[in-house]
């Protein structure tokens, strides 16, 4: 009976992890138009300037956290401002953006690379990893936060979205860019509110990986995978098709852990989002796209 | 002067990879992050072959070729139903698969341990040892890829190739099998992408599968975009460029570790630098302009 209910735990824990990051590139690729690779950079940068505050600057753990977060959402926006957008007014399409954005993440992930180097580094302590008893099952601090962030973000986000102004502009932008533009939402500034929304769950979700996992350069690309995976399955336009896809992504890698070696889940997800693609690409809750309209 | 010919064979495989990537995505417009896998698979099967079976130098590049175009074959067959961003996605799925397989079927393929000892290869009777030798198994090659690269892309099969890039839907009404094209240079981008697995392997004499990941695959796609896509020696210059940069690095005297990623930084930013002011590279013909993304 416990071994049941730490492997629903376990996969809860994972589900909601591979959730917050997903749910920031569902945000960057609707209202960005856009695969954004960077936001994997993104991760990185949320773990490491959590780590720096932590053990070079003597912040107490939590408050790394959030400082580090708020870096993340600096850079995003950075990045936003002065690369993707001077893009866009250039009218480069999706593809320059997605390898854009390729080239942004090869070079700060380099970048934190060349600082801190490559070997694994955690922000765990002894207290935190120890973890509560809850259930029958252990559970971590920071693992209950990113459940209860998941669970927060799946109420409150579509909530946001369709009840205030900014996140109304945002589904207006994703839905008819060009009619968004006529009815004279300033399009911009939304795209840099809502990047500022995304890169800070990015972030967020870059301080949780670094509390339950070891924080390496690469970080960002084992997220970057799962995230993308969930995204397209998901279908690629609602946070709920997001959630689906992320508990099925924590099923899927729990149980395939306990089923086969760990070393196959990357063959394994990615098989499911090949399928996908090739029978359902537009995900379980998805539009079906066409390749031109006239 | 070995460090010289060192680097011009690692020039040579590259040019091999870059020039098959940009006929896959540079002049038909598909952009992938597969190539690695291809490279991958060419320099496994000659090793597996050379190691296990002790065949000839010639049956195994036939087989690698044909193995990687087969994996070429299944991964262009996605790209008819799948359109730009989704395709993309669906390369770098095929990726990931194919660098899973390779690290973790450890019983066939060595898994990380890799396969070391990979003999040295013999052409035509001739035993090729030195490294001088090797440079010019491999610029022949790269001759050879360049050459028939260049008459695929002057004939009418590339011409069809360029109008699938522009306007695919136009071609499809113009009444070519469009599918059959994007199915095609893909075995063709493949079978080539092997040949330089299969120098790679005989060159090193020890393979794994880190050289073959989809760090890798981004980097033979930056050299194809930064030299230039949709041209015919915009992949030489690119991978002229991209190959000294990091051994130039190292002359400065900085420590190996610093170079590499220091390598990285700057091919990161030249993309994204390119990107912003020069989208189709140096000597390049196709800037990716595709579908306008929302301005």
């Amino acid at each position: 009976m416990g071994d049941y209910s730490q492997l629903v735990a376990n996969i809860l824990i994972s589900a909601a992890g591979i959730f917050i990051f997903a749910v920031a590139l569902l945000l960057a690729y609707r209202v960005g138009g856009m695969l954004n690779f960077a936001y994997g950079a993104l991760l990185t940068c949320g773990a490491y300037s959590a780590l720096v505050l932590k053990n070079y600057c003597a912040f107490p753990v939590f408050a790394a956290a959030a400082v580090g977060v708020i870096v993340t959402v600096g850079l995003g926006c950075t990045m936003e401002n002065y690369v993707f957008r001077v893009l866009r007014r250039k009218g480069a399409s999706s593809l320059v953006l997605l390898l854009a954005s390729l080239g942004l993440y090869i070079s700060l992930v380099s970048i934190i690379a060349m600082v801190f180097g490559e070997g694994s580094k955690t922000l765990r302590s002894e207290m935190v990893s120890e973890g509560i008893a809850v259930l029958g099952t252990r559970i971590t601090l920071p693992q209950m936060l990113a459940m209860a962030t998941s669970v927060i973000l799946v109420i409150c986000l579509p909530l946001f979205l369709r009840y205030t102004r900014i996140g109304r502009a945002a589904l207006a932008l994703a839905s008819d860019f060009d009619l968004a533009r006529i009815a004279g939402i300033h399009t911009e500034r939304v795209r840099l509110y809502i990047t500022a929304i995304a890169a800070g769950l990015a972030g967020v979700a870059g301080v949780f990986a670094g509390f339950d996992r070891n924080i390496i350069p690469t970080m960002g690309m084992s997220a970057l995978m799962a995230g993308i995976v969930t995204v397209v399955i998901g279908g690629g336009r609602s946070i709920a098709g997001v959630a689906l896809a992320a508990m099925a992504l924590g099923v899927l890698q729990n149980l395939g852990a306990w089923a086969m070696s760990a070393q196959w889940e990357n063959t394994v997800t990615f098989g499911v989002l090949l399928a996908f693609l090739l029978v359902r690409p537009e995900g379980v809750m998805g539009k079906r796209l066409t390749k031109a309209t006239v | 002067m070995e460090y010289l010919v060192h680097i011009l064979i690692l020039i040579g495989i590259y040019i091999i990879l870059s020039v098959s990537l940009d006929l896959i995505a540079g002049y038909t417009g598909l952009l992938s992050i597969a190539h690695a896998a291809f490279y991958g698979v060419g320099a496994y099967v000659a090793a597996l072959m050379a190691l296990k079976f002790h065949s000839p130098f010639l049956v195994n590049i036939v087989c690698a070729v044909v193995l990687s175009g087969l994996l070429g074959a299944l991964v262009g067959i996605p790209s008819l139903r799948i359109r730009d961003d989704y395709f993309v996605i669906a390369t770098f799925a095929f990726q990931v698969i194919t660098f899973s397989v390779l690290n973790n079927w450890v019983s066939f393929t060595g898994g990380p341990m890799g396969l070391p000892g990979i003999p040295q290869p013999t052409v035509f009777g001739l035993k090729i040892s030195s490294h001088l030798g090797f440079l010019i198994l491999v610029g022949i090659l790269c001759a050879l890829t360049m050459s028939v690269t260049q008459r695929i892309v002057r004939s009418p099969f590339g011409r069809v190739l360029k109008a699938i890039r522009e306007d695919e839907v136009f071609a499809q009404a113009a009444g070519k099998n469009v599918a059959a094209y994007k199915v095609f240079v893909f075995v063709i981008g493949a079978g080539m992408a092997a040949v330089a697995g299969v120098m790679y392997a005989h060159y090193i004499n020890f393979i794994d599968p880190t050289s073959f990941t989809v760090m890798e695959s981004i980097f033979i796609l930056s050299i194809v975009i930064i030299g230039g896509a949709g041209s015919l020696w915009g992949p030489v210059v690119g991978a002229v460029v991209l190959v000294i940069l990091p051994e130039a690095l190292r002359f400065i005297g900085l420590p190996s570790s610093v170079a590499a990623n220091l390598r990285q930084i700057i091919y990161g930013g030249l993309l994204v630098a390119f990107m912003m002011w020069r989208p189709r590279g140096f000597l390049g013909e196709y800037a990716f302009q595709g579908k306008e993304a929302q301005e």
